[in-house]
């Protein structure tokens, strides 16, 4: 399995307190991602300027030569980068990183079952990512030993992966936590690339085996997720399956950090929280509707 | 100084009743002001002369001094020693004077002495402290007992036709000792009795004077006289508390749930007290022992009166004087066992647990003894002490594990199941029992494995670095890691070898400095004896010794193996090279050494059993050197006498043996463990950089804990890292201390029960879990920093003096520690 992060004791990600594992790669091209660093299945080389000195041990040991000094500075041209690993190593500055580990499924097992057994009972396992379902097959054995082991699991998704994939998860999952972001077809795809019709289908399914295994996330950005029609339709989505939970995910302000990192730009003036007004009126409708509405800071 | 504590939302109004959040407002506002008036001076103390007579006997007049100078109405217009306060329940003052500080004290050796202590790095103030006194027999007996017990044993003595005529004496000067002493301490409480019925004499509110009343009562019963009730069995532990911490000795409460519990009950069946008025009068008692507390770092320096014989074990660098400013030695051990293996936990154990955690007080220390069958009752009430409390206490002790090793030492289980803790958190036995403790430190054993028994040095003109112990092979001529473990195994040896034996002669040279007459009555086998406790005199002698860096030394054998023996990254040369330059020219290494993830703590097996085969290493390196000292020391030797008291000389130990000197029962338990204590900054000064990852000077790991910044795979991981490592071979304890962030506010209590049931199930020893807001602990080191920059007043700081912090071996206010320390303790935080 392909992943970039373990959080040890998580009180945001599922019910309870919860070991959250991020898994790599994403289908989907979200605008407003906060972790864009995890999208490619091959994790970039993280740069943070900030933090570099340009003292030059990375151009020296760099085999792609992917590092230059241009007038006192030091770039990081990665067209070339293959990952090695050794300007991260010989970066005593912290500004390099490269997160990414590959390990199997019991290996990851072993590595989080000692934390899980203090969670029995009051939390448990959350995989995201990333989309978690891309690698729903090694997902499926470590969700299977968590199971063993009755602990409690939850798979964060964006629902817009091949349906074959849930079929193959959905006895091991106890609680999905499904992304509804923009319900508006044409907007889904500008938005994030993703064909709501497979998101719909998938959500569908999954409901079919279980209303109450799930909670409804949706990012609350303005002028792109926050609109009421978004916003009703995705009340009604909720009603028409019987879902009776949603969490509300604010957006993130800190975000352009992994895209510069990542030698990206990002314009941080497109996206905004949601006013406090806005955001009042949209758990008001949800209210009305009797949804149990939660907003995650 | 404001007179009233600034209220804010970080110092919530604690204490159980409004007496209790009275007396411990006015104690914080007291503690964050200048108390450098406070102190004795020597010229309050007339001089204790009698240089005639025996040390201990001139010990014995300085306690009566101190004594009589704490409750002189002239001393205490600056020294407050002498005064009842408002509200206040439980009376009698301790003078000011803490670990870090030293003390003023009636000097009582001669001038000749003084100069001889300057070859034994002793002096007055070396008085150990660290032990359980026997609470349950002045509780009993009362002092005067005591002084009974002490005239018959004059009487017989003198009477007795023993032809030692030397010990004869020395026993008539014991016990005349201890009668001086005791003497003193009854006329202190009956002062506390004139005041407070001084007081009510002018008291115009009733239930106050009343309340004035009872107390001058209780002090002209107790501590002469055996308690009656609840209320007396808590002031006259306290004076017998006081006049210890007065004259020296900081000892310990012992299990202090056990000592009073009876008396609660009684009294409650009695219908004479309620739980509340219970929770009370131990808020009040806690107060009382936390009240020579200094909070505000500005005030420090002024109180600097510690001395060079100031300091604990062998070396006289092993005190970090600001950490320990607030360091009194004195734990309280709750729950546990009883001597027959029954649950010992009562209602009292809830109610100090409670109290601790109403008052958020960094002293004393609260401890709590649990087990595999500890009830869930008391696991919640230590979680939610250690909730509310947030700063470390209760810290768990682990019977299963202790209680095992005490007995493998040699202890009948009915003495282990009734171990207290002193100092920082060592077990130690119950009311019977002497201590002392050397330390080791692994980066020293691995520098000297690496560099042929050198540490590493920048001085040019040493060739290897300085030579520190045996010679062995260098790092050109080390073939594979086993090479490399056998030269660990043989400077561990070294190591331990010397820190054993020094606990051995220890009692050749207190005893001539430090007697303590007054704490020997109370320390079961002395009395009976007539041998005060440095003359090897208690039932018990336990010498501990303390291994610190071990999680480093793992962590950098795991490396060095994994890179210069199996990859063969480097070369071992290369890394010592490295080592010695500080990793400078060799960052890509440093970054390699400190990134791995093989690191102790994270339940991984490849450092994991680097780190057995150290303790392995350590067990039986202790083994042997008990071996040896007994042979050395203790034991009378039939034949070969001549070698024998050769080898005694090369230990600086002259004549018979200690079974022919201090009697046929003189035993010497050596406990080992694994801990800095509070030294983890200023035991990693005087170490080079080490391989894994460390740069040199930088703080090694607290205790036993995992190295700060390496505990990668939780909690749970780091507790399952413990399970295989037979912690029961290290009775002194192996502490391992947690923080945890709960900024996010939500916590589940069963999350944290959850961790106190794992770590008993998983074999560990010792552990504290501290609680943090690392967001609020950023900014307070943001303002200690412009404090310290002088950009503004150490004003700033009062609403953070609450905020106490575990610092390896004590609790201490956040503000007070030392810059690195602060700084180690916020990149402790685990979220």
């Amino acid at each position: 399995m392909k992943y970039f992060d373990i959080v040890w004791s998580s009180n945001k990600d599922g019910p309870g307190k919860r070991v959250v594992l991020f898994l790599q790669g994403c289908p989907l091209n979200c605008v407003w991602c906060h972790s864009p660093h995890s999208q490619p299945m091959e994790a970039p080389v993280l740069y943070f300027r900030e933090y570099c000195v340009n003292c030059g041990r990375c151009r020296t040991v760099c085999q792609q030569c992917c590092f230059v000094n241009n007038q006192g500075k030091n770039i990081f041209n990665r067209s070339a980068c293959v990952r090695r690993g050794e300007c991260v190593l010989n970066c005593s500055h912290g500004a390099l990183a490269y997160n990414l580990r590959e390990s199997t499924p019991e290996e990851i097992f072993e590595k989080i079952k000692m934390e899980l057994k203090l969670l029995k009972n009051i939390g448990g396992l959350t995989l995201t990512g990333g989309e978690p379902m891309l690698q729903y097959s090694d997902a499926r054995e470590l969700l299977r030993l968590c199971k063993e082991m009755g602990v409690h699991t939850a798979v964060e998704t964006s629902g817009a992966v091949n349906p074959e994939y849930f079929k193959e998860l959905i006895y091991y999952v106890d609680c999905w936590l499904f992304g509804l972001k923009q319900t508006d077809v044409d907007k889904c795809f500008t938005m994030t690339g993703a064909d709501l019709n497979l998101i719909r289908r998938n959500l569908n399914y999954i409901a079919s085996n279980g209303q109450d295994k799930i909670i409804i996330r949706t990012p609350m950005i303005e002028g792109f997720t926050d609109d009421i029609d978004n916003i009703q339709r995705i009340s009604e989505i909720m009603l028409s399956l019987g879902l009776k939970e949603i969490e509300l995910l604010p957006y993130n302000p800190n975000t352009a950090h992994y895209y510069l990192a990542m030698g990206k730009d990002f314009d941080e003036q497109k996206f905004k929280l949601p006013s406090q007004n806005r955001l009042q009126e949209i758990m008001k409708i949800f209210e009305e509707k009797g949804i149990n509405k939660k907003i995650i800071e | 100084m404001g007179q009233t504590l600034e209220v804010n939302m970080t110092a919530p109004l604690r204490g159980s009743t409004a007496r209790v959040q009275k007396l411990l407002n006015e104690l914080l506002n007291k503690s964050f002001s200048d108390r450098s008036g406070e102190w004795f001076k020597d010229s309050m103390f007339p001089p204790v002369g009698n240089e005639e007579l025996s040390v201990i006997e001139r010990r014995a007049i300085s306690f009566r001094i101190m004594l009589e100078a704490m409750v002189s109405k002239e001393n205490s217009k600056t020294t407050n020693t002498y005064q009842i306060k408002d509200n206040e329940l439980v009376v009698g003052n301790i003078p000011m004077g803490s670990v870090g500080f030293g003390k003023v004290y009636p000097q009582y050796l001669t001038a000749e002495e003084r100069r001889l202590i300057s070859m034994a790095n002793r002096d007055m103030q070396s008085t150990f402290g660290h032990n359980i006194p026997d609470h349950k027999k002045v509780l009993e007996k009362g002092i005067n007992g005591i002084i009974q017990y002490c005239e018959d044993k004059i009487n017989d003595t003198e009477n007795s036709s023993t032809k030692n005529v030397f010990r004869k004496n020395k026993k008539l000067e014991f016990y005349n000792s201890v009668i001086i002493c005791c003497q003193a301490l009854v006329r202190y409480a009956e002062a506390f009795a004139d005041i407070a019925d001084e007081n009510a004499d002018n008291e115009t509110d009733t239930k106050r004077q009343s309340e004035l009343r009872e107390i001058a009562r209780i002090c002209r019963k107790v501590p002469a006289n055996p308690a009656e009730t609840f209320y007396e069995a808590i002031q006259s532990v306290y004076f017998v508390h006081l006049a210890l911490h007065s004259t020296l000795d900081y000892i310990s409460l012992g299990r202090l749930d056990q000592t009073l519990d009876p008396y609660l009950q009684k009294d409650m069946s009695d219908g004479k007290i309620t739980e509340g008025e219970a929770q009370e009068l131990y808020e009040c008692l806690l107060i009382k022992c936390a009240e020579r507390m200094n909070s505000n770092p500005a005030y420090f320096l002024k109180q600097d009166h510690s001395s060079f014989g100031g300091v604990f074990g062998d070396s006289p660098v092993f005190l970090d004087q600001i950490a320990s400013a607030n360091n009194f030695l004195q734990n309280i051990a709750l729950g546990g066992f009883t001597k027959d293996g029954k649950d010992a936990s009562n209602l009292s154990t809830a109610l100090i647990l409670r109290a601790s955690a109403n008052l958020g007080l960094p002293t004393p220390i609260i401890n709590i003894r649990l087990n595999k069958n500890s009830s869930s009752e008391i696991i919640n009430e230590t979680v939610k002490s250690l909730r509310k409390g947030r700063n470390g206490m209760p810290v768990v002790l682990n019977d299963d594990i202790i209680i095992d090793g005490l007995s493998k030492n040699g202890i009948p289980i009915e003495d282990c199941r009734d171990y207290g803790v002193d100092g920082c958190w060592e077990p130690i036995l119950n009311a019977k029992c002497d201590w002392v403790f050397g330390s080791i430190n692994f980066l020293t054993i691995l520098e000297c494995s690496l560099n042929s028994g050198c540490t590493f040095s920048t001085d040019p003109s040493l060739l290897r670095g300085t030579k520190t112990s045996y010679v062995t092979k260098n790092a050109e001529e080390i073939k594979n890691v086993d090479e490399l473990l056998e030269n660990a195994r043989a400077h561990i040896q070294f190591f331990v070898d010397k820190t054993a034996l020094q606990a051995y002669s220890f009692y050749s040279v207190e005893g001539s400095v430090n007697p303590t007459p007054f704490l020997s009555s109370l320390l079961g086998g002395c009395l009976e004896k007539g041998m005060d406790k440095t003359w090897g005199g208690s039932q018990y002698h336990i010498s501990g010794l303390l291994a610190s860096a071990l999680p480093n030394c793992a962590n950098a054998l795991a490396n060095i193996k994994k890179y210069v023996f199996d990859q063969k990254k480097y070369t071992l040369p290369e890394v010592v090279d490295a080592l010695k330059n500080n990793f400078s020219g060799y960052e890509e290494m440093k970054n390699t050494f400190w990134l791995d993830n093989n690191k102790f703590g994270n339940n991984v097996n490849d450092v994991d059993s680097i780190m057995k085969q150290l303790l392995n290493f350590l067990h039986e390196a202790g083994l042997e050197a008990k071996k040896l000292g007994d042979k050395t020391f203790i034991i009378k030797a039939d034949e070969d006498f001549e070698k024998i008291k050769n080898n005694r000389t090369i230990c600086h130990y002259e004549g018979v043996s200690m079974h022919e000197k201090y009697g046929q029962d003189f035993n010497m338990i050596f406990n080992m463990g694994c801990g800095t204590f509070g030294q983890y900054t200023f035991n990693g000064k005087s170490v080079g950089a080490s391989a894994d990852g460390r740069g040199r000077g930088e703080p090694i790991a607290a205790n036993f804990s995992p190295v700060t910044g390496t505990m990668k795979n939780g909690i749970g991981n780091a507790i399952a890292s413990l399970k295989d490592l037979e912690l029961e071979r290290f009775p002194a304890g192996a502490a391992i201390d947690f923080c945890i962030d709960d900024t996010d506010g939500e916590y589940d209590e069963t999350y944290y029960e959850n961790i106190v049931k794992e770590f008993i199930e998983d074999n560990g020893s010792i552990m504290t879990i501290t609680f943090a807001n690392s967001d609020e602990l950023n900014k307070v080191f943001e303002i200690c920093e412009e404090v310290r920059n002088n950009t503004v007043s150490s004003e700033a700081l009062r609403p953070y003096a609450h905020m106490a912090v575990r610092v390896g071996g004590f609790n201490a206010p956040f503000i007070t520690i030392p810059r690195e320390q602060q700084l180690t303790y916020l990149s402790r935080v685990t979220k």
